[in-house]
């Protein structure tokens, strides 16, 4: 435990020190998400007349969007940070350092969280100021939403790694990803909370809808999911974040083993 | 000349064979034979250098020692132990690419630091051996500059002392000095040799610059088309080549009349600037060969200016054996 406490210290202070390095590059990514989300605002506002109507429906609009930003990060950063280290040349250094790559990985999954979690925090910010809708999240409520956003986004980690091993492969994955990120753009969205019977168990199971829904129900509905009206939707989706968690770090460790057969650590 | 040593080995190489094939299936007959069945054992505390042209397996081999790389057959026994269990690889450091083994936006401070911890040593700890790393390679003045802004010499040398953190017990170094002027490269030397005698490390590095071997190995293996064809200290490689080449001077008209009848040796010709004599060395493959050679001179009796045993460089050595190897592996083809 204090192992897996100094190693992340060292992925911290490593990604801050990096990150400020070159703070235009947070900058401007911060920025096209704000101007990306202004966009699909504008345009919904257009379409939406009725002010009170768009006004329901904004909060959710909000959250699915905070969501979509975690997705981006867990999706991509971890194959990222492989396809930079391996074109540096620093990523065999970093397995012959410390070999239990997989436990690397999982730390700077939590590293990767939290700074986009501070980064969520200014873009939630600038996006509240300039709809002038601000989210109900408070004292009451932020130990729910951190409980179900971290349990949430954990699951998406899963594909994370599954990218990652991929980039170990075949180094350069970027398309795949991107692809991805419009993929979930749309489970994001997706009211599964308003379909119902099988249908719905069908979208509960894949990943991110489930914990958006629960959510929405934190901070649009100001209800609680802890009350136990809903243990099963909870335990549903601590199994289905799990899940996706064990397939992705199997498929990460296949891969793992599958370049240091062809020996492509190295090699970018 | 294969080497066999009284004290304990850090590590050996048991029919160490690796084979690359592509990522697609349907690509298979262009599989690529790197290491073919190396049997080494590295005695503790000593550098050993693995010498051999572009392609002859030697990144292969030093990566499958690092465990960066998972061998088809065979295997690396550290200490008795073996390696490919995780728990059993003794304390490894490396620098397999040069000053490509760090963050570069980083400073060889904060590289240290990064390193250190993952290596899992306390911040005293780390704060403690990366001044003396630092002060050993005259880096402390660029601790905190940018890696990228420094020179490439001096980035080797933060990527050695990088190598060098938690003090491992085995060091392996990819062309540890390719590129570098020639100060950076006497301090990194040096370095290496003190590290051997003063703390007992033991180093592996490969390289194709015959001057570093010969100036810091204690032991010498030379790789040709991924097998190891010869393996010693360098004063045995240079006795036993040195019983194997012979120079003769002589006018060039007794080389003329000699010349066809020496044609079943192997040998060298040099001319001299006046066209007027030849110095001729000999290449013998065994003490045999000197035998025939002599009888053959004295039965021709030719008029000799000198002839003396030529004691030969690592370079020498080196073109010798992979030259001797190259033409036993075309004879069997």
């Amino acid at each position: 435990m204090i192992r897996a406490l100094k190693l992340f210290r060292a992925e911290l202070v490593r990604s801050v020190l990096l990150a400020l390095r070159y703070p235009i590059e947070l900058f401007i990514g911060l920025f096209i998400m704000y101007i990306l989300f202004m966009g699909l605002f504008l345009g919904a506002r257009s379409l939406v007349r009725d002010p009170q109507v768009l006004s329901a429906s904004l909060d959710g609009f909000i959250i699915s969007y905070v969501m979509w930003f975690f997705v981006i990060s867990a999706l991509g950063r971890l194959a990222h940070h492989i396809e930079s280290e391996a074109q540096m040349g620093v990523l065999e250094q970093i397995f012959l350092t410390y070999p239990r790559v997989l436990a690397l990985m999982m730390i700077r999954s939590a590293v990767d969280f939290i700074t986009s979690l501070l980064m969520v925090v200014v873009l939630l910010v600038c996006i509240m100021a300039s709809t002038g809708k601000w989210l109900a999240i408070g004292t009451g409520n932020i130990l729910q939403i951190l409980f179900l956003l971290i349990v949430t986004v954990a699951g998406i980690y899963g594909f994370g790694l599954i990218f990652a091993g991929l980039a170990l492969v075949f180094k350069r994955i970027g398309q795949v990803g991107t692809i991805m990120q419009f993929a979930f753009f749309f489970l994001a969205y997706f009211p599964a909370e308003q379909i119902s019977g099988w249908l719905k168990v069908a979208f509960y199971s894949l990943p991110l809808t489930l914990g958006v829904s629960l959510i929405k129900t934190v901070v649009v509905e100001q209800s609680t999911v802890f009350d136990g009206t809903r243990p099963w939707l909870l335990l549903g989706l601590v199994i289905n974040s799990a899940v996706y968690l064990l397939i992705g770090s199997a498929v990460f460790l296949i891969c793992e083993r599958k370049s240091r057969i062809d020996g492509r650590l190295g090699q970018y | 000349m294969a080497g066999t040593t009284d004290q304990q080995d850090a590590f050996r190489l048991e029919g160490l064979a690796k084979t690359f094939y592509p990522i697609l299936p349907w690509h298979r007959h262009r599989a690529v034979e790197a290491v073919r069945g190396i049997d080494l054992k590295v005695p503790r505390g000593c550098i050993f250098s693995l010498l051999g042209p572009n392609g002859a397996g030697k990144t292969t081999t030093i990566k499958i020692i690092a465990g960066l790389i998972l061998p088809t057959r065979g295997r690396v026994v550290f200490y008795d132990r073996d390696g490919s269990e995780l728990r059993s690889r003794p304390r490894l450091g490396a620098v397999l690419e040069g000053s490509r083994n760090l963050y570069w936006r980083l400073s060889p401070l904060e590289n240290l630091y990064y390193f250190g911890e993952l290596k899992g040593l306390s911040l005293t700890q780390i704060r403690r051996e990366a001044d003396e790393l630092l002060e050993m390679f005259d880096l402390t003045k660029k601790a905190r500059a940018s890696t990228q802004t420094l020179s490439r010499g001096m980035q080797q040398k933060v990527a050695v002392a990088v190598a060098l953190l938690g003090k491992p017990e085995i060091l392996l170094l990819d062309e540890p000095t390719l590129g570098l002027d020639v100060e950076s490269s006497r301090l990194i030397q040096k370095r290496l040799r003190e590290l051997v005698e003063r703390d007992g490390r033991t180093i592996i590095l490969t390289t194709h610059m015959m001057e570093l071997a010969a100036r810091v190995a204690d032991r010498i293996g030379i790789l040709s088309e991924g097998e190891l064809i010869a393996e010693d200290s360098l004063p045995n490689l240079v006795a036993f080549f040195r019983q194997q080449n012979y120079e003769l001077q002589l006018p060039r008209s007794e080389w003329e009349r000699l010349r066809n009848d020496v044609s079943a040796f192997r040998f060298t010709e040099e001319r001299s600037s006046d066209d007027e004599e030849v110095r001729i060395t000999f290449h013998l493959d065994s003490r045999e060969g000197f035998y025939k050679l002599s009888e053959l001179l004295l039965s021709r009796r030719p008029q000799f200016i000198t002839i003396s045993q030529v004691t030969p460089s690592l370079e020498d050595i080196f073109l010798q054996i992979t030259q001797h190897y190259a033409g036993r592996k075309g004879d069997e083809a």
